[in-house]
């Protein structure tokens, strides 16, 4: 027997989300998209759910956010790290290779 | 300014609308000691690639940004000489694009996307007259650096030198409240001036201030203008632009709004080519960094810490100082020439100090490559404890202070002329030697040495019986005697010596 | 206690024996080891373990200074274990990835120098959902941990290799971290303790990060008692992490055996009332024990709560996508040469390395926090937060010490049942993300055995910094729950 959140949960799926907005945010994070169901068709569905946000009643709701006095920061003090290079890709001189721009 | 009627569409007519300019200044803050972030160098300068980053700044996994609290003080300040509001918390956020500089392919920087929580905001200056409105003051990291191999796109390498990641910037800007590249140049001139003044930056230091402007024509698009490497070429590439919509304009044709590189071989501005990510950024709060709070308290205190603004520097020189006003503004506008005046003026001195250094000395540093290493020197200082602090190197003998002030005193009561003072000045610029050395090698000062002068007055005594008799009974002639003194010593007997000896002599007293 | 059972020891037994003698930390941590050997072909709680003739070496130092009278640390040679997505100098962490496959450490993480400073010995790396993102171990790139209670089913996730390990004995404790239960889960599928610290009390430095605003480094071991002197080795103030809490060290076993008595609880209605009966059945049994104790238990209903999943979702997404940019294998990561390559394909290629899970979510992360949708998804999943807060702050302002649910509102299911269906998936999710969300602390206790044989646990949930608080109730419940059977082996 499936609890019964599960199904009170489920929302309805809009659909408003369309294929071609996903596949472009994927390029904008780097993905690319192989398996069109595995990514595009789960995401949709995950943002379809998400939509109950809407119906929250926090549009007048302000952020909370910590905060901490501008003392207790770290002082202005160099400190170098030393013994890096060996866990970073080196190409030559100590400089990172990267693939060329278009 | 371009023709009227010429154009084909009905939108051009009338002279050109007038230009809107706005800026975008990126400052580093080259005189902190750590990056914004992590305790590596703020200053990357002269170091072998990769050789000043650490797991943060190379955006390691699993490690997080620590704040600089020295680079939230002086981002402060600087927003205060802008006039901004100061929040009572500042947040950072993410800026997220992917780019081979960029260890984390985000960006922490600020922005008032939840409220005004940047370091500044809503601020002006008065420049030229004129009010240039500062819409925010911001403070974010820099990327590292790029480097290209190679002599063809086609076998080209790229590299990166991530020295430079994460170094702390202010990045400032203004309203668009300019309207062509003088004020623009008198903004930027006052800008570099107050940041060196308040000591965040050097701004002779190459890429240390760096400025995208936007232009527009009143009333139309908005055209982003990037990549420009140096002031000298922001002016260039907003006469240019500024001129191209123009033409756009008279034709008829719309200015697209878009962003333009300046092409500093080619000297014009053309389209680039928008990354994806430029159509709209994603931004997400910076949960790694808690809100800042800025209290009163702290406010005040920095405040205090404030130096002197330029303005009130000049306000001070002018009539504490009794500064003649052109004077005063050449010195006020340079951090080191007005700490070194403060430094070696006496209430006596005050005024001729204030004309060796602006004349003297500025004109020796501009003239000499030697001394051009000076004004680097005595800008390492801009910390505030500047005259505290003993120079190694021996440039800085150039403007050593107590030489400086020896120098502006003798001219101030009398003693060495004008006209002297500048070439002991150059001596002791190119021998390290004290004024009283420089002045007695060069026989620049007067002869005040009695011993010196004694023989000299009996001399004349001697030779001119006549006059030595009169000048018992006539004052006229002890003058004439002074005169004769004067020409045996070529002018360098110190009047007011030779005259008590003439009389001593004549006297017998 | 004989030979063959030391290492079912708990911590406090471990320090009392080894320093009393009754066992040296060689023969402990030499039992631990060959049991991982043995469990290990089961289970795979683990992804490695280190070089065991270093880590013998280790505890023999430790004898040595026990026998010399010298400090050797509150933990004494203990075996331990950490989750893979926290770094120790030297030593992989993969994060459960392929992506970061090949990716060394330059320095440990403060809960690791931590645990190294009191004479902990890490014995190894856990397995764990792929960069944290699941609740069943599954999405690990190196195939799935077991379930001791039953090796059919799931150990719960993300951190479910540290949960197998310590409720197998692989270890005495271990380290988790929790983002929307990611410690309380397993711990509650795997019936052992699972404690997810007030936000800021353990340093996240070192800590490799999925969604930054919400996680916690937390511990997992056999009793309360454990999980407490585990925390108090790790919590504090840390300077690499500008969000740590302004707090000293603290011996957080100080007043742990102090009861309930008087203590008001709440028993969340949104995160009781859909569950599987027998989970149900356990809540209602735990509320009888805590009153026979002395707390005063009540029903409250919190109706944020039902909004908590979608805004713990997108805000983990969000916040992933932007964590997970830096893997562009430029600066470290596997082999893949740049030759032929354009800076945006080779980027997209190397990272075509991520599980499916993590590249969905990062897909979604984009989405909902792009320029055209931030508005709709993420500020408002921000601002759902903060009323959450609101609501949960109000309830422990006025009313109540600990809230109290079922941990997961369903019972542990089959490896591959869920796999399939990220939607359902995320209400497993329901009860422990409130905690994250608000920054509450929060414990997984073990409390039962279903008529199934799979374990049962409750999740109790205090006010900020209350840790302690939350760890006195944890205990007294563990005293008062009915005996729970052995797991089998």
């Amino acid at each position: 027997m499936p609890p019964r959140l599960i199904t009170t949960l489920a929302i309805p799926q809009s659909g408003l989300v369309t294929e071609e907005e996903i596949e472009s945010v994927s390029k904008l994070v780097r993905i690319k998209v192989v398996d069109h169901r595995e990514h595009v068709e789960k995401v949709r569905d995950m943002i379809n759910f998400f939509e109950m946000l809407d119906s929250a009643g926090v549009e007048d709701d302000e952020l909370v956010m910590d905060d901490v006095h501008v003392s207790q920061l770290r002082e202005d003090v160099h400190e170098p790290f030393g013994g890096l290079s060996g866990y970073v890709r080196q190409y030559r001189d100590g400089y990172v290779r990267v693939p060329n721009m278009s | 300014m371009s023709g009227s009627g010429r154009g084909a569409g009905g939108a051009a007519g009338g002279a050109a609308p007038r230009p809107v300019i706005g800026l975008e200044i990126h400052c580093q803050m080259t005189s902190l000691k750590s990056k914004l972030f992590c305790p590596c160098r703020a200053d990357y300068r002269g170091m072998a690639p990769n050789e000043n980053v650490c797991p943060v700044c190379m955006g390691m996994p699993g490690t997080l940004p620590r704040l600089n609290a020295e680079a939230v003080r002086r981002g402060t300040m600087i927003a205060m000489a802008l006039g901004c509001a100061i929040p009572e918390r500042i947040s950072f956020f993410r800026k997220n694009y992917f780019y081979p500089d960029l260890p984390k392919n985000f960006q922490i920087t600020q922005l008032d996307m939840y409220g005004d929580t940047s370091i500044g905001g809503r601020g002006s200056v008065l420049v030229g007259g004129r009010t240039v409105g500062i819409r925010r003051v911001q403070l974010e990291e820099d990327p590292g650096r790029m480097i290209y191999e190679g002599a063809s796109v086609q076998n080209r390498i790229s590299l990166v030198d991530y020295n430079r990641a994460g170094t702390p910037l202010v990045e400032i800007v203004t309203e668009p409240d300019f309207e062509g590249p003088r004020q623009l140049r008198l903004f930027l001139q006052m800008l570099s001036d107050m940041v060196g003044n308040l000591g965040v930056c050097n701004p002779a230091l190459e890429g240390a201030m760096r400025a995208d402007a936007n232009v527009s024509l009143e009333g139309g698009n908005r055209v982003e203008i990037k990549n420009i490497s140096s002031f000298h070429d922001l002016e260039k590439a907003v006469v240019f632009e500024i001129a191209r919509q123009e033409a756009q304009h008279s034709r008829g044709l719309e200015v697209a709004q878009e962003t333009r590189h300046w092409d500093a071989a080619r000297k014009i501005t053309a389209p680039s080519r928008l990354k994806e990510e430029e159509k709209g950024y994603r931004y997400l709060l910076e949960a790694d960094i808690p809100w800042v709070r800025i209290d009163a308290e702290t406010v005040e205190s920095l405040k205090s810490r404030m130096p002197e603004s330029v303005s009130e520097k000049r306000e001070r020189f002018v009539s504490r100082h009794m500064i003649p006003p052109q004077v005063a503004d050449v010195l006020s506008s340079d951090k080191m020439y007005s700490d070194l005046f403060d430094a070696a003026r006496t209430d006596k001195n005050a005024r001729e100090l204030a004309n060796i250094i602006t004349t003297d000395l500025m004109g020796l540093a501009m003239a000499s490559s030697a001394a051009a290493a000076a004004p680097a020197a005595a800008r390492d200082d801009v910390g505030g404890d500047a005259q505290k602090k003993k120079h190694d190197d021996p440039a800085s003998d150039v403007i050593r202070v107590d030489g400086l002030r020896e120098l502006a005193d003798a001219v101030a009561s009398g003693q060495m002329a004008r006209n002297s003072a500048k070439q002991a000045l150059h001596e002791m610029a190119k021998t390290g030697k004290s004024f009283a050395e420089v002045s007695s090698e060069m026989d620049l000062g007067l002869i005040s040495d009695e011993s010196e002068l004694l023989g000299v007055v009996r001399s004349v005594i001697s030779e001119e019986p006549q006059a030595a008799k009169q000048a018992y009974s006539n004052p006229n002639t002890v003058n004439y005697l002074v005169g004769k003194v004067m020409q045996k010593t070529r002018g360098k007997a110190d009047p007011q010596v030779t005259l008590e000896l003439l009389k001593r002599c004549l006297l017998g007293d | 206690m004989n030979h063959s059972s030391i290492i079912r020891a708990s911590a406090l037994e471990y320090v009392r024996g080894v320093t009393s003698g009754e066992f040296t930390a060689e023969e402990f941590l030499s039992e631990t080891l060959s049991r991982v050997g043995e469990a290990e072909t089961r289970y795979h709680a683990y992804l490695r373990v280190e070089d065991s003739q270093r880590l013998l070496a280790r505890a023999r130092e430790v004898d040595r200074g026990i026998k010399s009278g010298q400090k050797v640390g509150l933990l004494a040679g203990m075996p331990v274990s950490i989750k893979d997505n926290i770094c120790m100098r030297g030593s992989r962490t993969t994060c459960g990835s392929r992506m970061l496959e090949g990716f060394v450490a330059p320095y440990d993480a403060t809960a690791v120098s931590r645990l190294h400073a009191e004479g902990a010995i890490i014995v190894a790396k856990a397995n764990m959902d792929e960069f944290a993102m699941g609740l069943s171990t599954e999405f690990s790139a190196y195939g799935p941990s077991r379930n001791p209670w039953n090796t059919e089913y799931v150990p719960g996730g993300s951190s479910g290799g540290s949960a197998v390990a310590a409720a197998a004995f692989e270890c005495v404790a271990s380290l988790g971290s929790d983002t929307g239960g990611s410690v309380r889960n397993p711990a509650s599928f795997c019936s052992v303790v699972g404690y997810k610290p007030t936000y800021g009390l353990v340093s996240r430095h070192g800590l490799v990060s999925y969604a930054n605003s919400i996680e916690q480094i937390g511990p997992i071991a056999r009793t309360v008692s454990d999980a407490a002197l585990v925390l108090g080795v790790i919590a504090g103030r840390d300077e690499h992490d500008d969000t740590t809490a302004d707090a000293a060290a603290d011996d957080y076993l100080e007043g742990i055996e102090g009861g309930v008595e008087g203590m008001r609880v709440g028993i969340v209605d949104e995160m009781t009332e859909g569950a599987d009966p027998e989970v149900a059945r356990a809540v209602a049994r735990a509320a009888g024990d805590l009153e026979a104790a002395g707390a005063s238990c009540e029903r409250i209903s919190l109706d944020m709560v039902g909004y908590s999943v979608p805004s713990y979702y997108t805000i983990t997404a969000a916040e992933a996508a932007s964590n997970l940019a830096r893997y562009d294998n430029l600066r470290y990561g596997y082999d893949l040469p740049t030759d032929g390559y354009e800076f945006n394909s080779y980027v997209a290629e190397a990272r075509g390395r991520f599980g499916p899970e993590v590249t969905r979510r990062m897909i979604l992360g984009g989405y909902v926090s792009s320029a055209g949708h931030a508005g709709r998804y993420y500020l408002k999943a921000l601002k759902v937060r903060a009323k959450l807060t609101r609501e949960v702050a109000d309830a422990f302002a006025s009313s109540y010490d600990i809230l109290m649910a079922p941990t997961v509102p369903i019972l542990p299911f089959r490896i591959g049942e869920k796999s399939d269906d990220p939607v359902s998936l995320f209400m497993v999710d329901l009860n422990t993300v409130t905690a994250n969300l608000t920054r509450r602390p929060a414990v997984s206790v073990p409390y039962a055995v279903s008529a199934g044989g799979l374990p049962i646990g409750i999740q109790m949930m205090a006010d900020s910094m209350q840790d302690k608080t939350l760890l006195r109730a944890a205990r007294a419940l563990e005293r008062k729950r009915p005996p729970l059977p052995e797991v089998p082996d």
